[in-house]
């Protein structure tokens, strides 16, 4: 269904309704494929003496038995398992046969069947064998056991903080279930009196660390800048508008340098391992008040969304997503040297008064529902309003049944149930992290809107 | 539209091939087709096509999801029109891949197996040139040159990943596409960002005995 809408009508016809999912190809389990049953041509040019011993199949090949009535040369394999029929006068005849008296020995006739065709596999959830934090980062990190001990494959968790409200959910993909391998989504927030500090971060897949990578870059993140915040606080309510955001933009880039640095000097080199086994991205939202201000500000390494919905009920997102012309081709990531400076020019402000709620997404949930500046409003939507059974939205993404209200206290298991959607191909780890005015705007007609210049 | 990992083999069936070589890459396909329909995330992302070269080239089978392929029947006989194929496989590709839009994510690169006996006997140069330079489609590719006619530095104007098979045996053919479904089913795992494409190579599993890497 095409949702695109015009600007500044509102709509509420967001949701299709239920929707078959698409067909699956069909495979015709009756179709058969019969090999031919003729000589090779003869090679005209490049011929080669090939001496043709027994041709090599697969172990289940049924013995060459004399006298097949089979005219095919020497080089057509028997491949198929199950072909030969008869080896000796057969007086268990053919049904059909039935009603003929059996007074000739009948010549055994091998039938070539097709081979069995495969059946597709389904998906499996494994528990991990390898322990969550490897033994030798233990030591380096000293959290790491007690978060090893709180890993959950699928989490959640909310807050109700001065005037916000945040609730997450985290989920292991399929992919990562069906090869016993951990989740290697994160993330985290802190909260202060007048501040937030959320992080969201994904292991990069194929970096054997990755998941401590997430791990520690969102705790460390929004630790030390909680810290920072709680250290400069009289100083930052001195300030005007523009000193504060440049304050608190730079601080954000010079924590994430010095989380590059400390993985490269310290956590690497101390436990044997290279910086970009624990790659990762990084969404970053920094949110404070003061006695005359209020700033937020988003900055980002790697792919993942963030999406943007105002009090005028427009949502689109924020954030280019880094990826190439081909999906998976990110440019940069934490620890990577050229870290910081993508996150320096990734820097964004954005405009408090006008915000109603903001959603910080790993890739896991940004492209099943790509593109997201069109798709965030059916996030949105979908999050605000509940959707009463199972249906198929508009950005082609499935869900199985109804799911409550996430605005509400315990919507974190709402929320959890809407990260289980389904769509096909989309199996990686997903995040998604809703901050959102409390309380929240009631009846908002949440539409499509573009990015504002 | 969902994200598919588009693979093409390029299968070469000239007339040296013809006999057991021929019988065991068919036997090959259909090990392939059978180990990726074992893995679920092959299931759901992997499309084959298969594009066949001897006088002449031709896509036998196209750009086809795992659950719906059936490996084809082949013959040998012929000369190598490996520039045929080459342009084959580029004119496919252009087709058949979808890019990233402002609309919907594009397919992950596509991954070419090019198998090979001999030296081309048509004009490949400027075919294998496009491809080398990442035109019009970028792509992995990967040219595995089989027995002792094969001429590898013709392959390294191809792709820089090169592999030889030293014989021709049943055994090394199924090994080889038995390593091919590995780097199909670990391609396809990478469901988050590979950090080496862009260093523009794949991550290929080692390559099993009896194959051996062309530096």
């Amino acid at each position: 269904m095409n949702t695109d809408t015009p600007e500044g009508k509102p709509t509420t016809a967001l949701v299709a309704p239920d929707s078959a999912p698409p067909a699956k190809a069909v495979v015709d389990p009756s179709e058969s494929r019969t090999e031919p049953i003729e000589p090779n041509s003869l090679p005209t040019q490049d011929v080669r003496q090939i001496p043709s011993p027994a041709p090599e199949v697969s172990p289940a090949s049924p013995p060459q038995i004399g006298a097949p009535a089979k005219e095919a040369p020497e080089s057509e394999p028997k491949e198929d398992t199950a072909s030969v029929v008869a080896a000796q006068p057969n007086t268990e005849a053919s049904p059909t046969s039935a009603a003929i008296t059996n007074t000739l020995p009948i010549a055994p006739v091998v039938i070539p069947t097709p081979p069995p065709k495969p059946k597709p596999a389904t998906w499996e959830e494994k528990k991990p064998e390898e322990p969550w934090c490897p033994e030798v980062l233990i030591p380096l990190l000293p959290w790491a056991q007690q978060a090893q001990a709180d890993y959950e494959h699928n989490d959640t968790k909310e807050l109700r903080h001065a005037g916000w409200r945040l609730v997450a959910a985290t989920r292991r993909g399929r992919m990562h279930a069906h090869n016993a391998e951990h989740r290697e989504d994160a993330f985290a927030w802190e909260a202060g009196d007048d501040f937030l500090v959320v992080a969201v971060s994904d292991g990069a897949g194929s970096c054997e660390w990755s998941r401590i990578g997430s791990a520690t870059t969102t705790r460390e993140i929004t630790g030390r800048l909680r810290d920072w915040f709680l250290a400069e606080r009289a100083n930052l309510a001195k300030l005007d508008f523009a000193d504060l955001k440049n304050m608190i933009g730079h601080q954000m880039v010079l924590t994430i340098h010095d989380i590059v640095k400390w993985f490269i000097d310290e956590l690497a080199p101390k436990s044997g391992a290279k910086p970009k086994d624990f790659r990762c991205t990084l969404l970053l939202t920094v949110w404070c008040r003061t006695e005359k201000q209020e700033v937020l500000l988003t900055t980002q390494v790697g792919d993942g969304f963030f999406g943007l919905l105002r009090r005028d009920g427009s949502a689109t997102r924020h954030g280019e997503s880094d990826s190439g012309e081909f999906s998976g081709e990110v440019t940069s990531f934490i620890p990577d040297t050229n870290a910081p400076e993508h996150s320096q020019k990734a820097i964004k402000s954005h405009r408090v008064a006008d915000l109603e709620a903001m959603l910080l997404c790993s890739d896991g949930v940004e492209d099943p529902f790509y593109p997201l500046d069109k798709n965030s409003a059916v996030i949105f939507h979908e999050l605000y309003h509940n959707l009463p059974g199972a249906v198929t939205n508009n950005a082609g993404v499935k869900h199985n049944s109804a799911i409550g209200s996430v605005l509400d206290k315990d919507g974190a298991d709402a929320l959890a149930a809407w990260l289980g959607f389904e769509k096909k191909g989309e199996n990686d780890d997903r995040t998604i992290v809703l901050l959102h005015r409390d309380p929240p705007a009631p009846n908002i007609r949440i539409r499509s809107a573009a990015p504002a210049a | 539209m969902i994200r598919r990992l588009p693979v093409y083999i390029l299968a070469d069936c000239s007339g040296s091939m013809s006999g057991d070589p021929i019988e065991a890459v068919k036997q090959g396909i259909r090990l392939l087709h059978s180990n990726l329909m074992s893995d679920p995330s092959a299931v759901e992302s992997a499309y084959l096509s298969v594009i066949t070269f001897d006088s002449s080239a031709r896509q036998v089978v196209p750009l086809t999801e795992v659950a719906a392929f059936n490996p084809p029947d082949l013959q040998a006989s012929g000369t190598t029109a490996l520039g045929a194929a080459l342009k084959l496989l580029i004119d496919c590709m252009s087709t058949e891949v979808r890019r990233t839009t402002g609309d919907q994510k594009g397919d992950w690169k596509p991954l070419v197996f090019l198998l090979t006996d001999g030296n081309p006997t048509d004009s490949w140069q400027s075919y294998a040139s496009q491809i080398k330079q990442n035109k019009p489609t970028p792509a992995n590719i990967i040219a595995v040159g089989c027995g002792d006619g094969v001429d590898t530095s013709i392959l390294k104007q191809i792709t820089e990943q090169v592999l030889l098979l030293k014989d021709m045996s049943g055994d090394s053919f199924a090994a080889f596409f038995k390593w091919v479904s590995s780097t199909v089913t670990i391609t396809s795992a990478k469901c988050g960002a590979a950090p080496d494409a862009a260093a523009g190579g794949v991550a290929l599993p080692p390559p099993p005995v009896g194959i051996t890497i062309v530096p």
